[in-house]
């Protein structure tokens, strides 16, 4: 199939995306971190209830956490983005793309329609995607094509 | 496959047909299907967007280098000389071996977290090969070097920026309004 046309007529759902990894909001900024860092999460979504409130990225991580003074037993609310970009899960893929593209983020949180977190859709997700969909060229060639020899002999 | 000259099946990969004698070698050769493929396989990682990075010796310490990441807002620094990485550091490590120990690790040298001997892929590498090596290999930034020095490194995000101007009227840029 053409790439353009999957890029206009799949969605989200048809290609899959990674279940999503959540904690409720209350739960301790220590705890969560422990969880993202035994599970290999690069991100996690937040709850309220059964309802998406916010996310954390391993970046949030970076810039809001390390170093600074007391906040272990704080709630994940605190350091959370809350009001991120989100997308419904029967997005088409380009509509996808153009979120992770034009905002410049790494995971696009997935909702249903009444709010609840289904998944989240990455940049790495995308890319891979984008590449399966030239898997002659971009899985057979050599790093360099100018040292395969154009006759048997290479003469 | 089949032999284009007489048509006899030969096992995929055979360099000449049983048959005739003629020579396969050349099918084997990726070809490019459409414009996209093409361009893939034509241009360089010349023609991405090059992301500046920061180069910090082994020795630096960690909270040095973590400074660095916060308040440049680099996702990923990299360890040794711009002739001489000898590995990566990125917000992932921050997380994954930091994150337990960071204060009684703020005075050790980086090169005890770092990740060794990163891939790394020179300028004139068509773009096609680096989307394979990120795609399979895992990796979200591969530092690019140019005769053998360190250039500056190449994002996911700048892949799917470079795929993206394939289909302007699909996937918009950065630049222009919503």
């Amino acid at each position: 199939m053409d790439l353009r046309f999957a890029l206009e007529n799949e969605t989200v759902a048809d290609v899959g995306y990674q279940p999503p990894a959540t904690v409720q909001k209350d739960e301790t900024i220590q705890s969560t971190v422990a969880r993202m860092r035994r599970e290999k999460y690069g991100c996690i979504l937040i709850l309220e209830g059964e309802k998406f409130c916010g996310i954390f990225t391993e970046r949030d991580f970076l810039n809001r956490v390390l170093g600074k003074e007391n906040l272990n037993d704080r709630p994940i609310s605190d350091v959370m983005t809350s009001k991120p970009t989100i997308a419904i899960e029967d997005i088409y893929i380009h509509e996808a793309l153009n979120l992770l593209h034009k905002n410049g983020i790494r995971h696009l949180p997935l909702i249903d329609d009444q709010h609840r977190p289904v998944g989240t859709i990455s940049v790495k997700r995308a890319v891979n995607f984008l590449a399966d969909y030239h898997p002659t060229t971009v899985y057979n060639l050599p790093p360099e094509p100018e040292t395969i020899p154009a006759a048997r002999d290479g003469g | 496959m089949n032999c284009p000259y007489c048509n006899h099946w030969n096992i995929p990969g055979a360099d000449t047909c049983e048959n005739c004698r003629q020579d396969l070698a050349e099918l084997d050769h990726p070809q490019a299907s459409s414009k996209v493929e093409a361009s893939m396989m034509e241009s360089t990682l010349a023609k991405l967007n090059l992301k500046p990075t920061c180069i910090v010796t082994p020795d630096t310490k960690v909270g040095e280098v973590v400074a660095i990441l916060q308040e440049r807002k680099f996702g990923c620094a990299l360890v040794g000389d711009v002739s001489n990485i000898v590995g990566i550091f990125s917000e992932r490590d921050v997380l994954i071996r930091l994150a337990d120990r960071y204060e009684e690790s703020i005075n050790l040298p980086i090169s005890e977290f770092m990740t060794l001997n990163p891939e790394m892929l020179d300028i004139n590498t068509p773009i096609a090969y680096a989307l394979n090596r990120m795609s399979i290999g895992d990796f979200r930034h591969l530092p690019i070097t140019k005769n053998g020095q360190l250039e500056g490194i190449i994002s996911l995000r700048a892949m799917l920026s470079f795929l993206s101007e394939w289909y302007p009227d699909l996937i918009k840029s950065k630049m222009e309004p919503a």
